[in-house]
């Protein structure tokens, strides 16, 4: 059992994030501390911070409401139709985790997310769809079931929507907590990295801030709701001196591909990034950091 | 979204909205763009009520996410180009709904295309339109109306009783100012007022042609000018996605070609993905020997936008089509162009190369198509499917992320990155481009320096010699 705060159940994730802010990485940490000096470090009442160490010290175990066997479903990890990328995410993609899958034009990112979204209907899940450039419209996803054993349920369990602009996307952000229940397993934003192209404008700080802001919504999500989430992203150009040093156009030897967004968005030691790498027209590799 | 006023919401008081207000945050969008420490700083709320009215506000206006089981089927809305077998490449025809792009050199047949999709989209279900109306949107060109009616009266399929120019609307968008206007605004309402009228059809497709003539690039541009350039190309294509969900259009955007250059670039490390490498397989086609000499204009930036990328090249091929190669259609068409020759002679016909580079509803193919007075037509028989589905395999595990290269290989022979200048605008970069008011297109002084330039515009040796002086340093 981990003995790691991000992961702890009973510890509400604002606390959580809180704590990890001010450095505690592990119950061990904070058992080392007291209450008053909690409370001092950071900034809150010395009753909230008693209930916190008291909190930390139950031992986490399964809320008693679940029955065993939603349990088992609720702790497998998710294997798709692709082995390679079965393999690259060490076995499969656990729930509760967050996936982020970036790839050239032409690298079949959307057929990947709709595959996963595939097993959660097959499952008897919810999924929550986002379409944001027209690349899974609702007859792709219709033709993907069309041979599935789900076929009869997936316009039950799929719920589908389209967003554009950076304000619907933070808008949905929002609401995504009020808007998954029990049933839902799955979200899949294809893709997240357009509504930012909305507002170009818009200054890094600020960028940084709504990213930081999806980082905590997703990190809720799926640590409290044990809600899996894929995110399907484009890529922007990064131009490397010699030495590897970030460069610019004047200096710059070469340009690789990186994921749009950076890492912000993703909460730590629960997410996955996974690059789609055409060799040829016909092959390709999967990375994944 | 950009027309909901914090002032109409019910659940704020009018105290929060007077605060707000002075604030300087009129709309929701201004809202959820903005953090809560920067929102309680300025309007001097306290945060943890600036928490409460961000919540209450979102569930005011939340979207309601349905279950597809009541939702309207999408997608599957689709006309034909005229040519079945080029439908049957591209999946069953032009969908509705997606932005397709059609590149490839000027005379390789884009403008046809565009054109012969305009008469297309007008004919009935049955003979496979879907009743619709057209916008074209010329950059540089003028509409070919004399070329269109051509096709109008010889293609088989279409008939001056189904199809008509005053079904297909043209405005002329010079500048990058006014295309973005008549996207956000012109459409809209021109698509608002016909849905209003019943008697009139609804608009199914939009062309663009060409994007690329408002991006041409000059020597003398800036980083910070190619970065302005870079922003307002991502917000005409989330325009055009906007309006091609919301209303089911299917866009058509004409893209321009430049020459392939093929430079040695530095090796990269374990774990990078080289732009270079990648972009010959999103940029450019190469099911034949040749076709590869042309990669499509507006870089990594541009090719992001599209669900649909059709490679039109010309190939230089010229083939006598025998009697049992090509069916009647093409025989009859082709001599209809050579009207000036007997029927007993056989001219070579220029054979043209059309490629589907990507697409979200098909796979990538190749065929041989001539163009001929009824527009594009495929030769049968010539259609090759380029991939099934992708065969994946693991690349050797990374381990942690890769921040810090060491450098290996020898680096001294470098030449420079070579990007598509539209690509410096999405550079990730240490040193953020941190944006400013978007700069005009002529800035005071540009006019001075634009008629400088010309009076002294420096011979081409200047630019090789400064080139020959940094490599050899």
């Amino acid at each position: 059992m981990s003995r790691n705060i991000l992961l702890h159940p009973t510890l509400p994730s604002s606390t959580q994030l809180m704590l990890r802010r001010a450095g505690y990485e592990t119950l061990d940490d904070l058992s080392s501390t007291s209450a008053e000096a909690l409370s001092k470090e950071l900034g809150i009442d010395i009753s909230d911070s008693q209930s916190i160490i008291t909190a930390s010290q139950r031992p986490p175990g399964p809320a008693l409401s679940q029955s065993l066997a939603s349990l088992i479903s609720r702790s497998q990890s998710l294997a798709c139709s692709y082995a390679a990328v079965n393999t690259a995410l060490g076995g499969g993609l656990p729930r509760g985790h967050v996936l982020e899958i970036s790839g050239p034009p032409g690298s079949f990112k959307e057929t990947l997310a709709l595959d996963y979204a595939r097993i959660f209907v097959e499952a008897n899940e919810e999924v929550i769809f986002i379409d944001t450039q027209n690349m899974t419209s609702l007859a792709t996803i219709k033709k993907t079931f069309h041979h599935s054993s789900a076929a009869a349920d997936y316009q039950d369990l799929v719920r589908y929507t389209h967003l554009h602009t950076l304000p619907d996307l933070m808008l949905f952000i929002h609401n995504l907590l009020s808007e998954i229940h029990a049933k839902t397993g799955l979200l899949v934003l294809n893709s997240i990295s357009f509504p930012f192209l909305s507002h170009p404008d818009i200054q890094s700080s600020k960028r940084t801030a709504l990213l930081e802001k999806i980082h905590q919504v997703f990190l809720q999500a799926s640590a409290l709701n044990n809600l899996t989430i894929i995110t399907t992203s484009q890529m922007s150009t990064k131009l490397l001196n010699a030495d590897g040093s970030p460069g610019n156009f004047e200096t710059g030897a070469k340009a690789v591909m990186v994921p749009q967004l950076g890492s912000t968005y993703l909460p730590a030691g629960r997410s996955y990034r996974l690059a789609i790498v055409p060799e040829s027209r016909t092959t390709g590799q999967d990375k994944v950091h | 979204m950009d027309s909901i006023s914090l002032s109409s919401l019910s659940s704020l008081t009018t105290h929060q909205k007077s605060s707000l207000e002075k604030g300087g945050y009129k709309k929701l969008s201004d809202l959820l763009l903005s953090t809560s420490s920067d929102i309680s700083r300025t309007t001097r709320i306290a945060p943890l009520e600036v928490t409460r009215i961000l919540e209450a506000a979102c569930r005011e206006h939340a979207v309601p996410i349905n279950k597809i089981k009541d939702l309207p089927m999408e997608g599957e809305e689709k006309f034909t180009s005229g040519d079945a077998e080029l439908d049957s490449m591209l999946g069953g025809g032009i969908r509705t709904g997606m932005l397709w792009e059609v590149v490839g050199e000027s005379a390789a047949g884009k403008t046809q295309l565009a054109l012969q999709l305009s008469l297309f989209v007008q004919l009935p279900s049955r003979l496979g339109g879907v009743l619709g109306s057209a916008f074209y949107l010329t950059v540089a060109s003028q509409l070919q109306t004399t070329r269109m009616e051509q096709i109008l009266n010889t293609h088989p399929l279409l008939s001056p009783s189904l199809c008509s120019f005053a079904n297909i609307q043209h405005t002329s968008v010079p500048t990058i100012d006014k295309l973005i206007f008549v996207l956000s605004k012109s459409l809209p309402q021109y698509i608002s007022a016909n849905n209003q009228n019943s008697s009139s059809r609804p608009l199914k497709l939009i062309v663009i042609d060409a994007i690329a003539e408002l991006f041409h690039t000059s020597k003398r541009t800036t980083t910070q000018f190619l970065v302005e350039r870079s922003r307002r190309l991502s917000e005409i294509g989330m325009l055009l996605h906007s309006l091609a969900s919301k209303h089911q259009i299917a866009v058509l955007v004409l893209n321009e070609v430049s020459d392939t250059i093929n430079r040695d670039t530095a090796p990269l490390d374990s774990g990078q993905i080289g732009y270079k490498d990648q972009f010959r397989w999103f940029g450019r086609a190469d099911s034949i020997l040749g076709e590869d000499r042309k990669e499509a204009t507006l870089g990594l930036v541009w090719s992001n936008q599209l669900n649909v990328r059709i490679f039109l090249s010309r190939t230089g091929r010229r083939r006598y089509l025998e009697e049992s190669e090509h069916s009647r259609k093409i025989q009859k068409s082709v001599s209809a162009t050579s009207s000036n020759i007997s029927a007993g002679d056989q001219q070579p016909v220029l054979i043209r190369r059309l490629t589907v580079v990507f697409s979200s509803v098909c796979d990538p193919a190749s065929c041989d198509y001539v163009v001929t007075a009824q527009g594009i037509s495929v030769i049968p028989g010539s259609a090759v499917l380029l991939t099934a589905r992708p065969a994946v395999s693991t690349a050797t595990p990374p381990g942690t992320t890769h921040d810090s290269m060491s450098p290996h290989g020898d680096f001294t022979q470098m030449q420079k990155a070579q990007l598509a200048p539209l690509d410096i605008g999405h550079i990730v970069d240490s040193t953020a481009i941190d944006s400013r008011y978007s700069t005009p297109d002529n800035e005071p002084g540009d006019d001075e320096w634009d008629a400088f330039w010309e009076r002294n515009a420096l011979p081409e040796c200047v630019f090789e010699e400064a080139a020959n002086l940094t490599e050899s340093s």
